[in-house]
């Protein structure tokens, strides 16, 4: 059992985290690709958004460190600390990705008040009532 | 019939995707570092310098503030740019067309007399946590440098405090609706001149934009004199975060009417 | 190192999580599956050591999941172009 359990941590540590987040962001691209409804569009967009930034934060990972929180005396080796600077350049992604979100939906609103619909089919006039 | 075959088709077409992401990814652990390994470039080069140095330079325990607001002091400026010119598109593009129709006093007056939860207790609940929400902004903001926190989740806390005032309850009816959005966008503004203020000031004691160690004021040591620019800076950053969330929530609250 | 099972956990988790959004078919559950992903992001960052992250990811999807609601809301209201009521 014990050797089952380090077996999976080599592999994820080898490969595996990098595998499932490509696998999040793989579905979330499919499903801005091919979801019918465009507010289900911009909700994969931003979960491609969170596959992206956890792939970023991995980068900072080390093993045994703590919260890059620190006392002034305190810092005696840099190992000892989680790597700080992919958290700084992500946090500001993150709050970006609010911004980008706004803007989507300010344009499903203005398509809504031309088309009448937000769903891609009935827009494109294939099966839909609106042709 | 017709729905059931296309969503058969969405879901042969979701597995596919995994199986194929997922073989694909197996190469990949070939040329990325192991998680949590010591010795990737990552880890190695510029972070060790600002895990060494953060605290003696700038008095900031917090090093991930340190990094934001003082040595990514760029980065920051121009991320909340970003954020004002969202805020900015959103408010052009949607206040293009003529809004819904707006109500009568009377119909207003008499759809905020009705409870939203449907009791007076969970109604009046709300009152007691805004303020709270408020004071804990202000606290993540100011002890952004010794804790956790920082300007970007104090403008969201207090952008989240005036939500809930706006969309839950029903007091102040009769105010206009346009004025409030213009003042979001204004504030932002004024947030992202603030920031931008805190650069340029350094450059009249002789020292180079944003570089915060020469700031004009009164302090012991350049260490304080950059703890002071990483709290302007903040300041700056929460004021146009929030202001940006109110302009967006203002916006598209306008064209929602919650009659049914 | 046993938080990387936890994270492959959570990973596998948000990977149903998003299929769940993508296969739904009501968009305001959609939307509450969506803010459970936010949920389960923020545990993700926690859980590697980026608390700031974490308390951004936090807040900002509070916030989103409001917008979304409320644009489902101004998308599905019951006026027509010309501002009228259906029935």
């Amino acid at each position: 059992m014990t050797e089952l359990i380090d077996n999976l941590e080599y592999f994820l540590a080898d490969r595996g985290i990098y595998m499932l987040a490509l696998i999040l962001f793989g579905i979330s691209i499919y499903g801005m690709v091919c979801c019918g409804n465009l507010l289900k569009k911009l909700m994969c967009m931003n979960m491609m958004q969170v596959a992206i930034i956890f792939f970023f934060l991995t980068f900072g990972q080390k093993e045994g460190a703590t919260l890059p929180v620190a006392l002034a005396g305190q810092v005696t080796s840099p190992d000892a600390y989680i790597n700080p600077l992919p958290h700084a350049l992500m946090l500001t992604a993150i709050v970006v990705s609010l911004g980008t979100t706004g803007v989507g939906l300010a344009l499903l609103m203005r398509i809504k008040d031309i088309y009448g619909t937000i769903e891609e089919e009935e827009i494109t006039g294939k099966g839909g009532k609106l042709r | 019939m017709e729905e059931r075959k296309s969503r058969r088709r969405l879901a042969a077409g979701l597995l596919l995707v995994i199986l194929l992401v997922g073989i694909g990814a197996v190469r990949v652990g070939k040329f990325l570092p192991t998680v949590g390994a010591l010795d990737t470039p990552a880890n190695t080069n510029i972070s060790q310098y600002y895990i060494s140095n953060a605290v003696a330079d700038t008095h900031a325990h917090n090093i991930v503030t340190a990094v934001l607001a003082d040595y990514r002091g760029f980065d920051t400026l121009f991320e909340t740019c970003v954020m004002l010119l969202s805020g900015v598109a959103v408010w052009t593009i949607l206040s293009a067309k003529e809004k819904v129709e707006k109500r009568t006093d009377k119909e207003m007056i008499a759809y905020y007399r009705t409870s939203i939860f449907g009791s007076m207790l969970m109604d009046g609940a709300f009152r007691i946590v805004v303020p709270i929400i408020l004071i804990y902004g202000m606290y993540v903001l100011f002890h952004g440098e010794i804790s956790l926190g920082g300007g970007f989740q104090a403008g969201a806390l207090l952008a989240c405090a005036y939500m809930l005032n706006r969309i839950v309850p029903k007091f102040d009816v009769r105010r206009k609706q346009k004025a409030r959005e213009e003042l979001g966008i204004i504030t932002a503004g004024l947030g992202a001149f603030f920031f931008a203020l805190t650069g340029v000031l350094p450059m009249f004691n002789g020292g180079r934009f944003m570089e915060l160690g020469k700031l004009p004021f009164p302090a012991a040591s350049e260490a304080e004199l950059h703890a002071d620019g990483i709290l302007m800076v903040e300041i700056g950053v929460m004021i146009c975060v929030a202001g940006v969330i109110i302009t967006i929530l203002e916006v598209v609250l306008e064209r929602t009417d919650f009659d049914d | 190192m046993p938080i990387l099972i936890l994270e492959g956990i959570l990973l596998v988790a948000m990977i149903a999580i998003a299929i769940g959004i993508i296969m739904g078919r009501k968009l305001l559950s959609a939307i509450i599956i969506y803010c459970a992903f936010s949920l389960t992001a923020m545990l993700l960052y926690a859980l590697i050591g980026a608390a700031d992250v974490a308390f951004t990811e936090a807040v900002i999807g509070t916030i989103s999941t409001v917008y979304f609601i409320i644009a489902v809301k101004s998308v599905h209201n019951r006026r027509d172009k010309d501002g009228r009521k259906k029935e």
